[in-house]
């Protein structure tokens, strides 16, 4: 209860504070704006990491034994040494997991599902007008959700994105107010 | 540059593109998919009586397995059938050449859309070497797919389209091959008749003063729908799209509207969502091979450089002369391509978006150029060239040419090719098929024992319940190639002398072998090793006094 009263008041003070990071040049909106993302990373790494980093489970152990013929036969010594048995049995499998993670935070789908179809297709604008002129701190929060995200569980690590989303979606609503406003004026 | 020393460019890359499609695909992937042995067992016998299995002269689509394949790619498999025979590397050959020869066309695309580009050479290079090694174009290549062959189509004909705008006579002949793509695969019947209005709207200013070619090249275009209007009303002309597609006929509130737009949305955008593109690596017929996904995971830094020069192609680059056909032409492609794809119900299915992949490598590419001028040192730059070519290279061989061949073999039929050389010691005995498994194992049979086409056009007409070109086909057929007949399997043939019953352990159990007095004859292995398919010699005396 504790936990979501305190998820929804950060992800809110997020998306406000991007907003206000993007048209303040004040030094103190933009460090906070950091910090608290920074404070959210930490909280979900605490309470969602994702222990199956470092974890097979038996399925993934099968998986990686029936390779290890395949690969045994097909590579021989270039899978029997312990370089090559370290690479496919533990290191691939690891960034396999890890990239996993990371392009789920990425797959905006999973977000888009959860919002209404005017707002998806605002924050598609917003994304295209962010793409077209890109801001600093906006882009760091991108790259920390990004860093952070791929040790945290899939599903919650998507909470991270969420700020930048309604961020988005704000942006595409001003913008096409001002469309709307610049059209109305000319007729 | 002049054309020597493009030629010379040029061939090694061409010669990357064609060794990744070519190299054992005689034996990679490890099998003949049932719908490749549909189209290639049509060509043989199309090749042998200009008809098709069922019997019916030139068809305008192939009766499948319950739904209709596309023509094209089965006529011009009537081709290297003629050459090299029936065997899993002729039918597999349209695919590949056409996989190889898309990347010359490539890089001709290229060229005439960035042609007052100081960059263009490198960007033609770096694209058609891109596309040479993508995990999507190698694996599709690599298969009896007919997308593949749209593909190469509809890349000839947008590069016309191109070609047109400087020498308008080019106009017609690439309608012609547009018009040409829509018999190639479904998702290009779409994709065209949005294309072409798009196209020439854009570039009105161009096609304005020269209306008499706008109007010959309409009308050969719309001569090239004749025989998708010649079948309109029979029910196939629709049939895999409404067997495909998750849109509710019967919707009509504003509230079913709305969610229908949403699913279409959802599902476009599903095309676009770098977890699908770079990373998920399911594997099937639809998708891709084992622990790859349709590009390498390192693409994805390219892929947003290239959105970016996108977006911003009429403001400042890093390419520097601005391309304003670039952005016209890759943003209507990246727009209309992944629509046929986004109206079906599957979850991103890269099979049906091959146009997509494609246009999405060409942005991959120019963001690739500009991370590459964007380096300053020569020594950094090739480091990293070579690092990351390596590393693709690697991954490529470890996914295609080893797990997919052991991890898939059995979706590809391999057992049932396996069986047809151990059922050769069994000359004189009857063997029944289980077909309940796989649809394509009667004319997988067949294709590869070289069965006479007239006498499967007799088995096979007499079966069809409904009209050949109908909205519902009919799936199941009992097939009889020699000694072999190939059905549903039931268990009162193990009442019969003489008979060896095959299939998997699921079709007959060891208790059901045990049941029925079944004696396991030989077993067939899958590549991996497991046990694919059992034949069990039937025991009459046994079984009929246990019974009766």
């Amino acid at each position: 209860m504790l936990d979501n009263f305190f998820l929804n008041g950060i992800i809110i003070a997020e998306t406000v504070l991007l907003f206000l990071s993007t048209n303040s040049k004040r030094k103190i909106i933009s460090l906070l704006t950091l910090s608290s993302v920074c404070i959210l990373s930490l909280f979900l790494l605490i309470n969602y990491f994702d222990k199956s980093l470092f974890t097979t489970t038996e399925t993934e152990s099968i998986k990686i034994e029936e390779r290890r013929i395949y690969l045994n036969k097909e590579l021989k010594r270039i899978y029997g040494n312990k370089i090559g048995i370290f690479y496919f049995d533990r290191l691939r499998p690891f960034f396999n997991k890890l990239s996993s993670n990371l392009f789920s935070i990425l797959d905006l789908t999973q977000v888009f599902l959860q919002y209404p179809l005017v707002l998806t297709l605002l924050a598609i604008l917003g994304i295209i007008l962010f793409i077209l002129d890109i801001k600093t701190i906006p882009l760091i929060y991108f790259l920390i959700v990004i860093c952070t995200g791929s040790f945290i569980v899939p599903k919650q690590n998507i909470l991270l994105m969420l700020p930048l989303i309604n961020f988005f979606i704000l942006q595409g609503f001003i913008e096409s107010l001002r469309m709307a406003k610049k059209k109305f004026l000319k007729v | 540059m002049n054309k020597l020393n493009q030629i010379i460019i040029l061939i090694p890359i061409f010669i990357l593109a064609f060794y990744l499609r070519f190299y054992n695909l005689g034996s990679i992937p490890a099998g003949l998919h049932a719908d490749a042995v549909s189209q290639a067992y049509n060509a043989f016998s199309l090749l042998e009586t200009e008809k098709d299995r069922y019997g019916q002269t030139l068809p305008i689509l192939f009766r499948a397995y319950g739904y209709y394949q596309p023509p094209l790619y089965t006529y011009l498999t009537i081709f290297p059938i003629a050459l090299f025979g029936n065997s899993q590397f002729s039918a597999h050959f349209i695919s590949a050449l056409s996989g190889s020869l898309l990347v010359v066309v490539t890089y001709l695309f290229i060229l005439a859309l960035f042609r007052e580009n100081q960059a263009r050479f490198a960007l033609a290079v770096i694209s058609a070497t891109t596309l040479a090694i993508a995990p999507w174009a190698v694996f599709f290549s690599r298969l009896a797919i007919e997308a593949n062959l749209a593909l190469l189509l509809f890349a000839v004909s947008i590069l016309c389209f191109l070609y047109s705008l400087r020498k308008i006579q080019v106009l017609p002949f690439a309608a012609l091959i547009l018009g040409i793509s829509t018999h190639a695969y479904y998702s290009e019947r779409l994709i065209a008749v949005i294309f072409l209005p798009l196209f020439l709207f854009f570039f009105r200013k161009n096609f304005l003063l020269s209306k008499k070619w706008v109007i010959l090249a309409l009308l050969i275009f719309a001569a090239t729908q004749i025989p998708h209007l010649m079948i309109l009303k029979s029910g196939a002309f629709a049939q895999r799209f409404n067997q495909v597609s998750d849109l509710d006929n019967n919707s009509g509130t504003y509230l079913q509207i709305i969610n229908i737009s949403k699913t279409i949305l959802n599902n476009y955008f599903i095309y676009y969502s770098p977890k699908n593109l770079f990373f998920d690596s399911d594997s099937n017929l639809g998708r891709t091979m084992p622990g790859l996904s349709v590009f390498y995971n390192w693409f994805i830094v390219p892929f947003f450089v290239g959105i970016w020069y996108l977006l911003r192609s009429n403001k400042v680059s890093l390419l520097k002369k601005k391309s304003n056909e670039f952005a016209k032409v890759i943003g209507l492609l990246l727009i209309i391509t992944p629509l046929p794809a986004s109206l079906t119900g599957d979850f991103f299915y890269p099979l049906r978006t091959l146009d997509f992949l494609w246009v999405l490598t060409l942005v991959i590419s120019v963001g690739m150029l500009q991370i590459y001028l964007f380096l300053r040192f020569k020594l950094v730059k090739i480091t990293i060239l070579s690092s990351l070519l390596s590393y693709s290279f690697f991954s490529l061989y470890i996914s295609y040419f080893i797990l997919f061949k052991y991890e898939k073999a059995e979706d590809y039929g391999y057992p049932y090719m396996k069986l047809i050389d151990k059922l050769s010691t069994y000359q004189n005995k009857k063997i029944i098929v289980d077909l309940s498994r796989d649809p394509g194992v009667g004319v997988r049979i067949a294709y590869l024992k070289n069965f006479p086409p007239k006498n499967l056009q007799d088995q096979l007409r007499s079966q069809l319940e409904t009209p050949y070109y109908s909205g519902s086909p009919n799936m199941d057929k009992i097939y009889e190639i020699d000694n072999i007949e190939i059905k549903p399997l039931s268990f009162a043939d193990s009442c019969k002398d003489n008979v060896i019953m095959v299939g998997d352990n699921l079709s007959i159990s060891p208790q059901q072998a045990e049941e029925h007095a079944l004696k396991a004859e030989f077993e067939i292995h899958d590549f991996s090793g497991k046990v694919a398919l059992i034949g069990y010699s039937t025991q009459p005396e046994k079984k009929c006094q246990t019974t009766f």
